[in-house]
C-alpha cells in the first residue's frame, strides 16, 4: 500500500502492516508499488545491515539491468525482496550462508499461494532447565501469580531469541541470574517488593518480546502489538536501543563509580576542609577517582544487564532491570525531540542514586545516621579521609539546601529528626540536580549548547510542564555551572550566558518548541532570585565535578577508534545520512551524538539510523 | 624522484581466496601495464572520464589517465595513486561495481598503535599523532602533535590516555625519517622512491599485522 489511509480503508479484523523503505540503488525509492506478477516470490530476510546484500551480490543491483526490488523493515526480517523465482536461490543460498533466516512467499495472481522459511540452526544453551528447575522452586510456591507468568515468558522470550537475535539469549539468561538474586534477597521479607520487582520485568519482557520477535516466522502467525509496525515487528529498533544501552551500562556503569567514590575512605592524604576551602578551588578539578584507580587499582565489574523495549505510556524510564524508550522514537529518533540519547539520563539516575545512598544518612541504619550527625558537628578541622569529607560537604550542601524552607524558624541546628525530614525532602531534588551535572558532564561532553538544545527541544514533547519550567532551567543552570567553578564571582553569570545564548539560539530556530521563551524570561527578568538559588545547589554540582566525574573515564566512555577526517564534519564518521553502509563505529554514543541533529522527525531518516546502531556497532569479538 | 602517494589498505571479505589483479581490473577503464610489475607490485592504469587530480580540464581533455600502484597479499590489497579522490573513485565507480564480495577498507587500530610504540619504542618512533580529545567536548577537541620522536616526549605521555590517536607517521629509528602515515580508516600515504622504500612500508603493515592491529574481519566486528 502506497499509504496508510489507503490500507485503513480497506482494513479488515486480520489487516496488519508494516512500513517499509525504498533503496535507491534496486529502484524502489518512489512510492509506486505495483502489483506482483506471478513469475516472482517475495522473499523476507533478516535481521541483517542491508548493505551487505549491496557489497555482497554486486550482480543484483538495478545498475546491472537486474529486477530484483528490494526494500529495508524494522523488522526481524528487515530486507524485503521481490525476485523472479530463477534468481531467488541466489539470494536464498546468500542468506543460509551468512546465516540468516528467511520466508519465501510465492505469489499468484497477486496472493500469497505459498510460504516456506528456513531458520538457521543455533546452538542451544543450557536455558531449559534453568528455567525448569525456577519454576518448581519457592519463587512460584511463593509468588504463585507473577514468578508463573515470568518463567513462561522468559521461556518463551529465549526461544524466540535462539531463532532471530541468538546474540541475545546470553544476556535473557543473565537477566535471569541478576533477577533472581535480587528477588531472592527480598522473597521473605518484603514478598511486595519482590513481586512489584518481578511485575516490572514482566512488563519489560512482554513488550519486548512482542515487539522483537513478532513477524518472525511464520510471520502470518504472529503480532505486534505496536499497530503500526503489527507485521512485521521492529526488531531491529530493538536490537538498535539493546546496543546502545548495553553499551552505556558496560562503560559507564562497569567503572562502577560509586564503588570507586567508597574507595574514597582508603584516601587520606592532603584532605581538605572543603567548607573552606573556597568555591573555585581546583580541588573540584582533580581527578579523585583517577587517584582512587592509581591507588586501589581498578576492577572493571559486568554491569547489571538491562531489559530494554520501546513505550508509548512510560517513555523514557528505569527500573531495577529494565529501561524504555518512548514508543515515538522508533519513527522520529533522527530528530532531538525524541532523540535516543536521552536515555543517558536515566543512566545517569542509576548511579546518583547509587551515590546518595552513600553520602547521605540512611533512615533505616542508626549508626549512618549518627554518623551523620557528628560529621555535621565537626568543625575547623579537615575530615579524616576523602569519603568522609565528601559526606560532610553533601550534609552542609543539604543544610544549605534547607534554608530555603527554614528562613523564619530560630533554632537552625540539625538534630536526628530535622536532618532525616530535611534529607526526605530534598533528596530527589538533588538527585535530579547530580544526574543533570553528571549526565552534562560524562555524555554530552561538557557542551552547553548541544547539551541545551538536546534536553530543551526534548522537554518541549512533554504535555504540562509549564510550571515546572523553573525547576528545569534551576537544573540546566546547574549543569553547566559545573564547566565554570573555577570562575569565582562570575561563575553563575557565566552558566546563565551560556544557557541563554543556547536558548536563544533555539529559538531563532523557530520551531515552535514549547517552554523556550518561559525559560529565557525567567534567566532574563528573574536572574537574582536564581541566582540565589543556584548558589544554594552549588555543593551538589562541586561534588558530581569533584568526585564522581573522572576525565580519564569520560575519555574511556566517549573514545571512538572508527573516526578519521573532520572533527566538525559529523566528528569524524564518514558515513551519510541515509546511505546504509558496512563501515563499522565503536561507540554507538557517539554515533548517535553526531547523526541526531535534526530538529524535524523523519520515519526513513529514523529507520536509516536504527539499522546503522543495530548492525554496523563493532563488537568486542572484533576490536574493542 | 620521490613522488607522494595516497591510497586505502582494503580486504576482501569472507577470504573467498587470494585476490587476484584480474579480479581488480574487470572494468574496461582499468588496464594491467603487465610491463611494469616489479618487486611484488602490480601496476595499473586507470581511465577517467572525469579530472581527479586537481587538473585543469580547461587545458586537458579526457581521458585522464592515473597510475595505479598495487600490492596484494592473500585477501589484503593495497591501493595507491598519486592523490586519494583517485583511489575513492577507483573503488567507488569501478571495482567495486564487479566485484563479489566487494573491497572494503581495513581499520587500522591507530591508538593501539600509538600506545605500542611508546610502550616498546624499539621499532618504529612516532612523527606525527593526530588525536581527538572527547571528554573536554567544545573545550579542547583535538591535538596534533609533531616531531622527531613524538612519544619519547614526557608530555605526550602524560596526556595519552586522555587521547584517542586516529592518525599517525611512523619513523625509521636508525635516522628518524619518516616511512609512513596511517589513518585508523585504512588510509596510507607514503614517498614512492624506490623498491626499499616499497619493501619498508610492507614491512611496517607486516608490523601491524604481527601486532594485531589491523581489523579485517568485518563479518565478525558487524555480528
Amino acid at each position: 500500500m502506497p499509504s496508510l489511509p489507503q490500507a485503513i480503508r480497506g482494513w479488515q479484523a486480520g489487516t496488519r502492516l508494516s512500513p517499509i523503505w525504498g533503496v535507491d540503488v534496486y529502484n524502489t525509492a518512489n512510492l509506486r508499488v505495483d502489483p506482483l506478477d506471478d513469475d516472482v516470490c517475495l522473499l523476507f530476510i533478516g535481521p541483517v545491515q542491508p548493505a551487505r546484500f549491496y557489497s555482497d551480490l554486486p550482480q543484483l543491483r538495478a545498475d546491472g539491468n537486474s529486477p530484483v526490488k528490494l526494500w529495508v523493515s524494522l523488522g526481524a526480517y528487515n530486507l524485503i525482496v521481490v525476485t523472479p523465482k530463477d534468481i531467488s536461490s541466489i539470494i536464498t543460498s546468500w542468506a543460509e550462508g551468512q546465516g540468516l533466516n528467511y520466508e519465501r512467499w510465492t505469489i499468484n495472481n497477486n496472493k500469497v499461494i505459498d510460504q516456506s522459511y528456513f531458520c538457521n540452526p543455533q546452538k542451544s544453551l543450557d536455558w531449559r532447565n534453568k528455567m525448569a528447575e525456577f519454576s518448581g522452586g519457592r519463587y512460584v510456591k511463593i509468588l504463585p501469580i507473577v514468578a508463573s507468568e515470568y518463567v513462561a515468558l522468559m521461556a518463551s522470550t529465549l526461544a524466540r531469541a535462539e531463532r532471530v537475535t541468538p546474540s541475545m539469549v546470553e544476556m535473557f539468561i543473565s537477566i535471569h541470574a541478576a533477577l533472581s538474586e535480587l528477588v531472592s534477597d527480598e522473597i521473605d521479607s518484603n514478598p511486595v517488593l519482590a513481586s512489584a520487582v518481578m511485575a516490572n520485568v514482566n512488563a519489560g519482557l512482554s513488550r519486548f518480546s512482542s515487539q522483537a520477535y513478532s513477524g518472525s516466522s511464520p510471520i502470518f502467525a504472529t503480532e505486534s502489538h505496536f499497530w503500526i509496525h503489527s507485521l512485521l515487528g521492529t526488531a531491529v529498533a530493538n536490537i538498535a536501543l539493546q546496543k546502545l544501552v548495553d553499551f552505556a551500562a558496560e562503560h559507564i556503569g562497569g567503572v562502577n563509580i560509586p564503588r570507586l567514590l567508597d574507595l574514597l575512605r582508603n584516601i587520606k592524604n592532603n584532605v581538605v576542609d572543603l567548607e573552606r576551602g573556597g568555591a573555585s578551588s581546583d580541588i573540584f578539578h582533580r581527578d579523585h577517582l583517577g587517584d582512587v584507580i592509581a591507588e586501589c587499582g581498578e576492577s572493571a565489574e559486568p554491569s547489571l544487564p538491562i531489559i530494554t523495549y520501546f513505550s508509548g505510556r512510560d517513555g523514557f524510564k528505569s527500573h531495577h532491570l529494565t529501561l524504555s524508550a518512548p514508543l515515538a522514537a522508533v519513527p522520529a529518533c533522527n530528530s532531538l525531540r525524541y532523540s535516543l540519547y536521552t536515555l543517558t539520563h536515566e543512566l545517569s539516575h542509576r548511579i546518583i542514586h547509587a551515590t546518595l545512598t552513600i553520602l547521605c544518612p540512611d533512615r533505616d541504619n542508626e549508626s549512618s545516621v549518627s554518623e551523620s550527625i557528628a560529621l555535621l558537628s565537626e568543625r575547623d578541622k579537615p575530615a579524616d579521609d576523602w569519603l568522609r569529607a565528601v559526606k560532610r560537604y553533601m550534609l552542609h550542601g543539604i543544610v544549605a539546601i534547607n534554608l530555603e524552607r527554614m528562613k523564619d524558624q530560630g533554632d537552625k541546628r540539625y538534630d536526628r529528626n530535622r536532618l532525616l525530614e530535611a534529607d526526605h525532602y530534598w533528596r530527589p531534588e538533588i538527585e535530579e540536580i547530580m544526574v543533570h551535572v553528571f549526565d552534562f558532564l560524562y555524555f554530552y561532553r561538557r557542551d552547553p549548547n548541544r547539551y541545551v538544545k538536546g534536553i530543551w527541544t526534548s522537554w518541549s514533547t512533554l504535555p504540562n510542564i509549564g510550571d515546572r519550567v523553573e525547576e528545569y532551567i534551576i537544573r540546566t543552570l546547574c549543569a553547566v555551572l559545573s564547566n565554570h567553578l573555577r570562575r569565582g564571582a562570575e561563575m553563575e553569570n557565566s552558566a546563565r550566558d551560556d544557557v541563554l545564548m543556547a536558548l536563544e539560539n533555539l529559538q531563532s530556530l523557530q520551531h515552535g518548541l514549547a517552554y523556550i521563551s518561559d525559560a529565557v524570561s525567567l534567566l532574563k527578568n528573574d536572574w537574582d532570585r536564581l541566582c540565589e538559588k543556584i548558589k544554594r545547589r552549588k555543593v551538589f554540582v562541586q561534588i558530581v565535578r569533584g568526585f564522581l566525574f573522572s576525565e580519564r573515564i569520560a575519555t574511556r566512555l566517549a573514545s571512538e577508534q572508527f573516526v578519521s577526517g573532520n572533527e566538525r564534519e559529523r566528528q569524524g564518521y564518514t558515513h551519510n545520512i541515509g546511505v546504509l553502509d558496512l563501515v563499522p563505529f565503536q561507540n554507538p554514543l557517539r554515533y548517535l551524538e553526531a547523526f541526531t541533529t535534526s530538529m524535524d522527525p523523519g520515519s526513513s531518516a529514523s529507520a536509516w539510523m536504527l539499522n546503522m546502531l543495530a548492525f554496523n556497532r563493532a563488537t568486542s569479538a572484533g576490536v574493542e | 624522484m620521490a613522488q607522494l602517494v595516497n591510497g586505502y589498505l582494503l580486504f576482501w571479505p569472507g577470504s573467498p581466496g587470494n585476490i587476484k589483479i584480474e579480479d581488480l581490473s574487470q572494468s574496461s577503464n582499468l588496464r594491467i601495464m603487465s610491463n611494469e610489475r616489479a618487486y611484488g607490485w602490480d601496476f595499473m592504469e586507470f581511465k577517467s572520464n572525469i579530472p581527479l587530480d586537481n587538473e585543469d580540464h580547461g587545458i586537458l581533455s579526457p581521458p585522464y589517465l592515473y597510475k595505479i600502484m598495487c600490492r596484494r597479499s592473500g585477501p589484503r590489497v593495497l591501493l595507491l595513486s598519486t592523490g586519494k579522490k583517485i583511489v575513492d573513485v577507483l573503488i567507488e565507480k569501478e571495482i567495486n561495481t564487479t566485484l563479489s564480495p566487494n573491497l572494503r577498507p581495513a581499520h587500522l587500530k591507530i591508538n593501539d598503535l600509538v600506545h605500542l610504540i611508546v610502550k616498546s619504542p624499539d621499532r618504529y618512533l612516532l612523527t606525527s599523532v593526530y588525536c581527538r580529545t572527547p571528554a573536554y567536548g567544545a573545550d579542547l577537541q583535538s591535538l596534533s602533535m609533531f616531531g622527531d620522536d613524538v612519544g619519547n616526549a614526557e608530555l605526550f605521555r602524560e596526556i595519552m590516555d586522555r587521547m584517542t590517536a586516529y592518525r599517525c607517521g611512523l619513523g625509521r629509528l636508525r635516522d628518524r625519517k619518516e616511512i609512513v602515515r596511517l589513518g585508523s580508516d585504512g588510509a596510507i600515504s607514503f614517498f614512492w622512491e624506490n623498491e626499499r622504500r616499497a619493501k619498508e612500508v610492507e614491512s611496517t603493515l607486516n608490523y601491524l599485522k604481527n601486532n594485531n592491529l589491523i581489523e579485517t574481519d568485518w563479518n565478525e566486528v558487524l555480528k
